[in-house]
């Protein structure tokens, strides 16, 4: 018997039915037809006792058993992708409706500044600090030099619990807390939190507002040191091209006091309403810590010297961001805090 | 304060100056200038003479003149009801500048008009300062006024420019004309001419007596002059006070406003013939005192009032009394100069409500060594403004010692204070212009300021002196080179954020709302809190009156707010702290879940429940690490009529009060104005999270033991709890690792009381995998549980 001639014949029967083969059964016919158990190709095994060479026989037979199989299953493999593709397109859906998005809440501006002031600060290597918001009058004013008979109390008019604990009306009283606290040992805080003076709540004042005090205390501090560290600040803060510029000014706790201004945002210093056509806007108070606060908080005036500086809070945003009115920041319409939103993501 | 340059220039040459350079030049040496007005404006005005005037033929009010202005004759139709034939007149040409127009030639009615004859409104006098027919009429100019004059401001004495001082605690010197006189001078580094005042006196009084029974009036002294006139102020007077934004009222009292602007020290003049031979200041009385502005006042004890004979005829350095009032019969009177402490002042303005310009001056401190020259300079300058018969030398009390400040320095303190590198020369130079003297003795350097400026008391303020003269931009920038710290946020800042991030990442806003709220919140807040407010004595409005002791309250305002503008879907919270009666300040969370929550399925909604305010509420414990068995729950007063009833809760760690959740009372929401949608709130007070002491975060092995699940549903009535039976089934055996429901239903052939529930429970072997028999039994103990003690029915 001519095993090769047998084999061959088998081989070109099966190409030729797998060639008719249409669909998926189809070919299930054929698969079950040849690899069977009592298929086919199975069937050829008992064809060994037949021939003496059984090696060959051996060789040709698995030849062609795996020749079927890998037919077969490409053939297989062809119809299940067209199967599937056809399934897939049953589950086929709008890609132009809205995503299931889950929205991210956004953040009162007041509190993204307060964040953005503390990690500036806290990169300079600065303790954040926390102080009371019901104060006594000794350390809102009488630490501060700010004694009771002192002219400078009329320009903040305070709400009182009794004659002696008032709301604070800044973040300066922290000062005396943290030198107290020190115990004459050098100094470099921040401390950001509310405030209230007795105002009626208008386009640019509000009875509440933020801000933030600042407190460096050391050896040989002096003025050039201020002026640079605002000027780190006012850059992280607007940009590295904001420059600052210093002016005279008046606090019973600093001296020299300054009030600083920035070129203005919005023009960069060519004069626009924003900034009335001087090029600058006002941004914070600042000085070098009066050696009178220095001696009644336990500090040494001959030896140490420090500075201060106060950072409206909601001036900041209302600059950055450009809103109109502080009452805006207080009432917390959603539409408003939405403007805020991306800026957040950043 | 407002500071007339035309007056300025009477000490100070300024002539190459323009407002505008005064102005910067001040406000960077802290001396702020908010305004620079002109008293008037007008270019191409001329004075001219009205030759003829004639009735317009087409009109019953307008006038056809012809005017003289010296190089031409104007034809100028004018509609002034004054207007006539021989008035000399202001005219302004054609292409003239006034504050709100600009003149054109114009066809008025058929004639042409080359020009306007005005008013002194039309350039731009503020009309408080004219009389009603200079606002009617055009203005009438004296009969000898030079016709084709072109300078007419200055004619006018009108031609002055007012900057407005906005000053600052510490130079209440700049309250008096010749202190901002010599800080120009010295700002400009120029000569200052104050002209010395003569001792006029033309008598010794020997009979009248002035002393003071009060601390707080240390110095009195007073000039009497006998036999002046009160009649209109001269010109020169009348423009300072009116560019000063002080009317006129007639010689006498002008003349005490003029030396208070220009000294800064408020004079008080009386009828001497209506007070007796004695001025006494007293401050123990208590009386009625009717003042000059016809009004009466409450005087108590601590009030400065002086008296004459024991009757109050003055307030002191606030109001003059109605008694002793100079009027248009006054002959004789007596000038006083006296100083009054700032606080007394203060403190009788603030109860009374009152305040004048010489209160103010008072408030911030006058300089107490200028009295003789004060009221020398007065009867120098009331002899030229009013005939005189006699005047007395000065009559005075005075307990001020004189105190000299001497302050002492090293020669390199400015530099190092400043951080700059100036010469000492031109320290010492710049102090100098400042009228500090100043001795240097090798290294050390001895300065005494000028008496006028209280404000230097430390060495420290001559820094600032130095600075402000040279100017601010002499200081460089350097960082300070401190030892290296580590920065750090506040203990609790940390913790907050973590809370910050989760909630905004769940979608709500972070809102920030006031501290200070009305009884109303107060009360709310009193249903779930024992903490106390603060009472403001002196508050704004009432709806600021206290300290909130819940955030909850202004973050429902909130909502409302938002629902009222058309805002259906959304949460809102905040993080702040709060202010307690007697206690240590409490940081708290609030929130508001409103309306209806995004679900996972396309489209979905779902409105927010209970349930979503407890999510949170485990979730932010779960960061924290609080293991659930420390965290208790309970039902809240069921009378409530905030919160509902059965759907809120009370959460406990370690059974101290950590939050009140749930969803808000319908008839809560109803008085809102709420009516459908779903409000879920909550209030928890973090300080207590902050500080509840939890394990470290530690990895632990994960099982490699496979977990089995167990399956059980049953009947349950309304007295059912889930969180009741999860404890019971943990207890009964070690290796039930969870309780889960995963389906809650009510069948429909059982009362509504009756529910189907159905749990999943996890069983663990944890160190090796359960046999069957061990499962077995496990399962056996739950269904006893569920039997025996949750005493439910389990579904077949």
């Amino acid at each position: 018997m001519d095993i090769k001639k047998y084999f061959d014949d088998i081989t070109k029967e099966f190409i030729e039915e797998l060639t008719k083969v249409k669909t998926y059964e189809e070919l299930s016919v054929v698969r079950i037809k040849y690899l069977s158990k009592k298929g086919v190709v199975p069937m050829l095994m008992l064809k060994i006792k037949e021939v003496s060479d059984k090696k060959s026989f051996g060789e040709a037979y698995n030849k062609i058993k795996n020749f079927v199989e890998l037919t077969l299953n490409e053939k297989q493999k062809v119809y299940e992708t067209e199967k599937l593709k056809q399934e897939l397109e049953k589950e086929k859906i709008d890609i132009s409706l809205p995503g299931s998005s889950l929205k991210r809440g956004m953040m009162n501006p007041y509190y993204k500044i307060i964040r953005e002031i503390e990690d500036i600060f806290v990169g300079m290597g600065y303790q954040v600090e926390d102080g009371p918001e019901v104060e006594n009058d000794k350390f809102n004013f009488e630490l501060l030099n700010i004694p009771s008979d002192h002219p400078a109390r009329d320009m903040q008019d305070s709400l009182y619990i009794d004659s002696n604990i008032l709301l604070r009306t800044h973040t300066s009283p922290v000062q005396a807390r943290v030198m107290q606290k020190a115990k004459g040992k050098p100094i470099k805080v921040i401390c950001p939190g509310k405030v209230y003076r007795r105002d009626d709540d208008d386009m640019t004042h509000s009875h509440q507002f933020g801000q933030v005090e600042g407190l460096v205390i050391d050896k040989n501090i002096n003025m050039a040191n201020l002026k640079a560290t605002l000027e780190l600040f006012i850059k992280s803060m607007f940009g590295e091209k904001r420059e600052i510029r210093l002016r005279s000014s008046y606090f019973p706790f600093t001296e020299p006091s300054v009030e600083v201004d920035i070129s203005c945002i919005n023009c960069g210093g060519k004069g626009c309403s924003m900034c009335k056509n001087t090029g600058w806007i006002e941004i914070l108070g600042a000085g070098m810590v009066n050696p009178k606060v220095l001696t009644m908080n336990g500090y040494d005036a001959d030896e140490y010297s420090g500075f201060a500086f106060g950072i409206g809070i909601e001036r900041v945003a209302m600059l950055r961001y450009g809103i109109d009115d502080i009452r805006r920041i207080y009432q917390n319409d959603i539409r408003f805090l939405s403007n805020f939103n991306k800026i957040c993501e950043d | 304060m407002l500071v007339s340059l035309n007056e300025i220039k009477k000490y100070v040459d300024i002539s190459d100056l323009t407002p505008e350079d005064i102005a910067n030049k001040l406000t960077f040496a802290g001396i702020e200038v908010e305004n620079i007005t002109h008293q008037a404006f007008g270019t191409n005005l001329v004075i001219g003479e009205v030759l003829s005037c004639q009735n317009h033929p087409e009109s019953d009010h307008l006038h056809i003149c012809k005017v003289d202005v010296k190089d031409e004759i104007l034809d100028i139709v004018c509609g002034a009801p004054n207007v006539r034939k021989g008035l000399k007149v202001i005219v302004a040409k054609v292409g003239a500048k006034l504050p709100k127009i600009e003149i054109k030639q114009a066809m008025i009615k058929g004639m042409t008009s080359n020009g306007m004859l005005c008013s002194l409104l039309e350039l731009g006098v503020d009309s408080k300062f004219l009389k009603e027919e200079q606002i009617k009429g055009i203005e009438e100019l004296p009969i000898d006024a030079p016709v084709g004059e072109k300078d007419v401001l200055k004619y006018l004495g009108l031609d002055d420019t007012i900057l407005d001082l906005s000053l600052l605690a510490n130079r209440s010197d700049c309250y008096a004309l010749e202190n901002v006189a010599r800080e120009i001078g010295a700002l400009f580094n120029r000569k200052v001419n104050i002209p010395e005042v003569k001792n006029d006196a033309t008598y010794t009084d020997n009979n009248f007596k002035v002393g003071s029974e009060t601390v707080n009036c240390p110095s009195f002294a007073i000039k009497i002059v006998k036999g002046i006139e009160i009649k209109e102020s001269p010109k020169w007077l009348k423009n300072v006070l009116n560019s000063m934004g002080i009317r006129s009222i007639n010689n006498i009292v002008d003349l005490g406003n003029y030396i208070m602007l220009r000294t800064g020290r408020p004079l008080h003049i009386y009828d001497l013939d209506l007070i007796k031979n004695d001025l006494t200041v007293k401050d123990n009385l208590n009386l009625k005192f009717k003042a000059l502005d016809s009004k009466e006042y409450q005087i108590n004890e601590g009030d400065l009032v002086v008296t004459t004979n024991n009757e109050a005829v003055c307030l002191g350095g606030i109001l003059g009394g109605k008694n002793s009032e100079v009027n248009a019969s006054t002959k004789n009177i007596a000038i006083e100069c006296a100083v009054f402490n700032h606080a007394q002042i203060r403190k009788t303005c603030s109860r009374l409500g009152v305040s004048s310009d010489s209160s103010l001056r008072f408030n911030k401190g006058v300089d107490e060594n200028i009295t003789d020259y004060v009221l020398n300079l007065t009867t120098n300058i009331l002899k030229e403004i009013s005939p005189i018969k006699e005047i007395s030398n000065i009559i005075s009390f005075n307990k001020i010692k004189p105190i000299d400040t001497k302050l002492i320095m090293k020669k390199d303190y400015i530099n190092n204070r400043l951080g700059t590198d100036f010469d000492f020369e031109v320290i010492k130079d710049t102090l100098e212009k400042l009228s500090f003297k100043v001795d240097v003795d090798n290294d050390l350097v001895t300065v005494i300021p000028p008496s006028y400026r209280k404000d230097i008391k430390d060495k420290a303020d001559l820094s600032e002196e130095v600075i402000r003269y040279l100017g601010l931009d002499h200081i460089k920038s350097s960082l300070p080179t401190m030892k290296t710290t580590v920065g750090k946020l506040h203990q609790f800042e940390d913790k907050k954020r973590i809370i910050e991030d989760y909630l905004l990442n769940r979608g709500l806003n972070e809102v920030l709302t006031y501290t200070l709220v009305s009884k109303k919140e107060i009360e709310e807040s009193a249903i779930f809190t024992k903490n106390q407010p603060y009472e403001i004595s002196n508050p704004i409005v009432e709806d600021h009156k206290f300290t909130r002791t819940m955030i909850l309250p202004s973050i429902i305002k909130c909502a409302v707010y938002n629902y009222n503008h058309q805002q259906t879907n959304f949460g809102l919270f905040e993080i702040s702290k709060l202010n307690i009666l007697n206690k240590e300040a409490e940081e708290h969370l609030s929130l508001v879940l409103f309306g209806k929550q995004f679900k996972q399925d396309l489209l979905g909604f779902a409105n927010y429940s209970y349930f979503d305010a407890k999510g949170i509420l485990e979730n932010i414990l779960n960061f924290f690490n609080v293991q659930e068995s420390r965290i208790k729950i309970e039902r809240i007063n069921e009378d409530n009529t905030y919160l509902h009833p059965y759907r809120s809760a009370k959460m406990f760690i370690d059974n101290k009060l950590f939050a009140y959740f749930g969803e808000l009372h319908p008839l809560k929401a109803k008085e809102l104005g709420i009516n459908k949608e779903s409000i879920v709130v909550l209030e928890a007070d973090l300080s207590l999270l902050y500080k509840t002491k939890t394990k470290n975060n530690k990895f632990e092995p994960i099982s490699i033991y496979p977990v089995s699940y167990r399956d059980y549903a049953f009947i349950a009535d309304s007295t059912f709890e889930f969180g009741k039976l999860k404890t019971e089934l943990k207890r009964t055996s070690h290796y039930i690792k969870d309780v889960h429901v995963f389906d809650i239903f009510s069948p429909i052939n059982l009362d509504d009381k009756f529910k189907s529930i159905a749990i999943r429970v996890s069983i663990d072997g944890k160190d090796h995998t359960l046999k069957d028999s061990e499962i077995t039994e496990v399962d056996t103990k739950i269904r006893e549980a569920l039997k025996n003690v949750m005493k439910v029915e389990l579904r077949k």
